[in-house]
């Protein structure tokens, strides 16, 4: 966890990063995001032939995959990092990047008790699925459904639970940097445990923090009745190798704690800095790279959304995830490598059950370790999450492992085409928020719903998902 | 020389933008015509990246390789009579304690390439700094960005600042961000909300129409 020097002082590696962002090379961020870095990334994708082909939706050439995890360790290894505070770029040595492939788990267990899941470094086409670590991933809820819908997300068959934000406490707004801010991050982690409890797993894993912006906030999850070490905690990097103060606030701040780390882009972004889907793959890489470097994880997660979309599951974001999984795989990395699961279509809709399924598919085909959701209406409306979709998520992920990736391939041909127009146009339906999807005392799916799912799994069967 | 100055600013090339420009004027051509090939070039990346073709790097240059010839433009426009004022000064940001500022960068980029004068203040920008930013340069509108619920709570702080700085009837307020509704727009007293960053400058064309 921490590194002994010559002198008997403890480091850490975000320390280290500290203390060597106030060294680097002096750079304006524009010119960084703009410039240096997509000029970069369009040099390695011509220099290793990296291409999306018209015929696929992931990709199914493994020799091209390993180029892309040598682009992106270039493009670490050249480029470095860069830190929005003292807005300088910072070179990764490549030892630094070897180490910490060697020293990234290739298995962890979460939770604790009868609730444990283990997730692991899973193969291409590992017939063992995903842990899926089910829930808002983030997206804003209200505190008088919050219990009810991390509870409906427990309840099914998961391996952990992702939070969501708390929009209010007791009643008053959360507010960035404040002080109602701790609270919401401790009614977050407190609530968290009463609604996994409530399902009958009280062991379940919780990731987090997620009603706090601020590293104190996120940190005020950590107490008896809140976050365990033994959960994830998330720490997140900026679009894209760039990472601020808070992250290594929060990194250090965990490793003290002995906790687990959850290492994460929001992105690749497709269609921002990272360019175009073969660029955005090539930074990916990059990132979890330097967020094994950084952080010293339990795993790293992608977010692999897009700029144009606000969705997960459009044809490149599959095909970047893919690549990206793909790329750690055929070059021999057994690490935990995650994905986020995040729909345009909101709850209870048909399109939120395709989508859902086809970044399944795609994800596990390719190797993913834990999917995380889903969570529908680009993760931005008010309570639209529920239990279903995270039963849609768990039911198409084991369905589709073990799968050849030419099989996935053929099957997301034919359903991708189902929602692709509409997601392009951003003309997904929002869906119904979870007090019309569930019984809010019960905290059970409505018949519509549950009726909805069964005859969507009869349109996937159609398409070759065999999903029980 | 005007299909130079075009594909210089497709390619987001801001040397050969002004110098292509300075060698049309020179060869004497209308600056009104260098002008409009600018505008015909910075519409043709704008509708590329709303089709998904062109990507935010490419926009951020071409809206600078602009920015840089008109600037050449501009002192042999006003000599020949006409007028290259823009069409508004806008402040923009990113709200205080957030630091996503993707968006706010579209927005910022569409504005510029729409005409406006932009006065980019970055990201965690404070009410108070806004509302500086606004009386100091004059601005005719201030966009203020946010992502987070919980940085939404000191939006209309902003707008308390403004209304402090005396300025607010000369100002418009307007909100956006992946959180923000009309009518969340409208409760807090905004002048108006876009759904993305097209629709942003347009709000600011009609705004100041």
């Amino acid at each position: 966890m921490t590194r002994q020097t010559a002198g008997g002082e403890m480091r850490d590696r975000a320390a280290d990063f500290y203390v060597r962002s106030m060294g680097g090379q002096k750079l304006a961020e524009r010119d960084y995001d703009a410039k240096v870095l997509p000029a970069k990334l369009r040099d390695l994708v011509a220099k290793y032939d990296i291409r999306m082909k018209d015929d696929e939706i992931i990709p199914l050439d493994l020799d091209m995959a390993r180029r892309a995890f040598e682009a992106g360790r270039e493009l670490l290894l050249d480029l470095g990092c860069y830190c929005i505070d003292t807005e300088r770029t910072i070179g990764i040595a490549e030892d630094e990047v070897e180490e910490a492939l060697a020293r990234a788990p290739e298995a962890h267990a979460y939770g604790t008790g009868d609730d444990v899941a283990e997730c692991v470094g899973r193969g291409i086409e590992d017939d063992r699925p995903p842990v899926v670590k089910g829930g808002p991933n983030g997206c804003p809820l209200t505190e008088e459904h919050f219990i009810p819908i991390m509870t409906s997300v427990a309840k099914e068959a998961v391996g952990g639970v992702h939070t969501g934000a708390l929009q209010t406490v007791l009643g008053v707004p959360n507010r960035a940097a404040s002080p109602i801010e701790i609270v919401a991050c401790k009614k977050e982690a407190l609530w968290a445990r009463q609604a996994v409890a409530a399902a009958g797993k009280p062991g379940l894993s919780i990731l987090g923090i997620m009603s706090g912006v601020t590293s104190e906030a996120q940190d005020a999850g950590d107490f008896e009745g809140g976050l365990r070490p033994g959960d994830p905690h998330l720490v997140v990097f900026l679009n894209e190798l760039k990472f601020d103060y808070d992250l290594l606030k929060k990194v250090l701040h965990d490793k003290y704690l002995g906790a687990a780390i959850d290492a994460n882009i929001g992105g690749p972004l497709h269609g921002g800095y990272a360019g175009g889907p073969e660029t955005s793959a090539v930074a990916g890489v990059a990132e979890a790279l330097l967020g094994f470097v950084v952080c010293e994880p339990s795993n790293f997660s992608w977010y692999p959304q897009s700029l144009f979309t606000g969705a997960t599951t459009g044809r490149e974001s599959l095909w970047i995830a893919g690549m990206l999984l793909l790329a750690f795989r055929a070059s021999g990395h057994g690490s935990i490598l995650d994905t986020y699961v995040g729909p345009q279509a909101g709850p209870r809709t048909e399109m939120v059950c395709w989508e859902t399924a086809a970044q399944a598919i795609a994800n596990v085909a390719c190797g993913a370790s834990a999917l995380y959701g889903a969570c529908g209406a680009k993760m931005v409306k008010t309570d639209h999450c529920t239990g279903m979709e995270t039963r849609m998520l768990a039911e198409t992920s084991r369905a589709a492992a073990g799968m050849p990736l030419a099989e996935a391939n053929e099957i997301l041909s034919r359903l991708v085409p189902r929602y692709a127009e509409t997601i392009a146009a951003q003309a997904a339906p929002a869906g119904k928020p979870f007090a019309e999807c569930y019984d809010v005392d019960t905290v059970e799916p409505r018949e519509e719903y549950v009726g909805l799912w069964e005859r969507e799994k009869g349109t996937l069967r159609a398409l070759g998902l065999d999903v029980a | 020389m005007l299909d130079e100055i075009r594909e210089a600013v497709v390619a987001g090339d801001e040397d050969a933008a002004a110098s292509h420009a300075g060698h049309a004027l020179e060869g004497g051509a209308d600056p009104s015509d260098v002008l409009e090939t600018l505008s015909s070039a910075i519409r043709e990346i704008g509708e590329r990246f709303q089709r998904g073709e062109a990507f935010l790097p490419e926009m951020m240059l071409a809206a600078d390789a602009m920015k840089a010839a008109v600037a050449v433009v501009q002192p042999a426009l006003l000599a020949a009579g006409g007028s290259t004022t823009a069409k508004g000064k806008v402040v923009v940001g990113t709200i205080q304690h957030d630091i996503h500022d993707i968006g706010k960068n579209i927005v910022a980029t569409f504005l510029q390439m729409n005409g406006f004068e932009v006065h980019d203040m970055g990201r965690d920008v404070s009410p108070k700094a806004f509302a500086e930013k606004a009386a100091e340069v004059g601005a005719d509108i201030v966009a203020v960005s946010v992502l987070l619920t919980s940085t939404m709570t000191d939006v209309p702080v902003v707008l308390e600042e403004i209304e402090s700085a005396g300025i607010r009837d000369a100002c418009a307020f307007i909100v956006g961000g992946a959180p923000v509704t009309p009518e969340w727009a409208q409760a807090i007293g905004a002048d108006g909300t876009a759904e993305d960053a097209a629709g942003a400058a347009q709000l600011c064309l009609e705004l100041l129409s």
